[in-house]
């Protein structure tokens, strides 16, 4: 059977790039290029305030980073973004 | 309806410079005293000062030499008018009506003996068929020999205009590394990515855990733009009494794009 348009399901298996935002820092060129081992770099965020989800560079949702009973390492998501809260900045 | 496209062309700061090569005056020089030495009659040798100037194919063609010597490249061009004064400088009268292969070698071994001159001994001139100046991007400088009968030879040189050097021109003044350290830029931290299905990431709600990978907190990326710039672990800083702020120790700098 054919379709005149593509479907969400003949994208299902399509491989999204999944990143986590920790935070960001606005910082001068100089001390950026002053960057050696051992540099601590201070972001614009609290240590529990929630992370940001992007996928394929767009923000979709905020959560927090969890650590499960066997170890392993996720973010819990809190929040989805929705279009209508404006699509956040990667 | 249809508009003719229009090219916006920004003016660009003229980074020629406005000083002839040392050179070509000297060269001139040396062409017009071995001119005196080795050509017959009662010559009038003059030689302008350098100008910019084009080349320009004499209306019945012309002969060129080339030379790369030390300070750069030199052109010598003679047109026809120009040759056939320069055998009847030579052999005391005119040449034959229509030029012949020895006139031809003639003219050829004179022009190169007036391009060694003093200070050019080094410089291998070879006559071209096919090289020419090009551009407008030329300084110009002719050696003139005139009989009083009027009778006229111009050898036409040329060399290639140079760079202005930058030191001292504001107007060619680069943007300094300490102009530019005061700028600020954005360094984002990031966890190394995974890749998860779409269909999965339409599952997500609020709840829901989306694993990471195993050691993400001990890689953590520090980006420009999409350049990583370093990587390193998270932690967090104490800025301030009951303030802290998340943080990332650098453990290493690596300049390499962003997978």
């Amino acid at each position: 059977m054919t379709s005149s348009r593509v479907s969400l399901d003949d994208l299902a298996e399509v491989a999204l790039d999944v990143r986590v935002v920790l935070g960001r820092a606005s910082v001068r060129i100089a001390d950026v290029l002053a960057y050696t081992p051992g540099t601590v770099v201070s972001l614009d965020i609290a240590p529990d305030a929630p992370v940001a989800l992007l996928v394929n560079g767009v923000a979709v949702a905020e959560g927090d980073i969890v650590l499960s009973d066997d170890g392993s390492l996720g973010v819990e998501i809190l929040r989805v973004i929705s279009t209508a809260d404006g699509a956040a900045q990667p | 309806m249809t508009h003719p496209r229009r090219r916006v062309k920004w003016p660009r700061p003229n980074r020629e410079s406005n000083v002839p090569p040392e050179w070509l005056p000297k060269l001139a020089q040396g062409i017009a005293q071995r001119s005196r030495a080795a050509l017959r009659g009662h010559l009038d040798i003059t030689y302008d000062e350098p100008r910019r100037g084009a080349y320009e194919c004499g209306p019945t063609g012309d002969r060129a030499w080339l030379a790369l010597h030390d300070a750069g490249v030199a052109w010598c061009t003679i047109d026809t008018k120009s040759q056939a004064a320069l055998l009847a400088f030579v052999i005391g009268g005119c040449g034959a009506e229509r030029e012949t292969p020895i006139e031809r070698s003639i003219i050829g071994e004179v022009i190169e003996r007036l391009l060694n001159a003093e200070g050019f001994r080094q410089a291998r001139w070879t006559e071209t068929e096919i090289d020419r100046p090009t551009g407008d991007r030329t300084w110009r400088c002719n050696v003139e020999v005139r009989t009083r009968s009027g009778r006229c030879a111009i050898l036409q040189l040329f060399a290639p205009v140079a760079d202005r050097d930058p030191s001292g021109d504001a107007s060619l003044a680069y943007v300094s590394k300490s102009d530019i350290g005061n700028v600020n830029i954005t360094v984002r931290a990031e966890l190394r990515g995974v890749h998860a299905p779409l269909a999965q990431i339409l599952a997500w709600t609020p709840g829901m855990v989306v694993s990471l990978r195993p050691q993400a907190l001990a890689r953590v990326d520090l980006l420009v733009q999409d350049s990583v710039i370093a990587n390193g672990r998270l932690g967090s800083l104490e800025m301030q009494a009951d303030e802290r702020s998340r943080a990332v120790e650098i453990g290493r700098i690596n300049g390499t794009p962003a997978a």
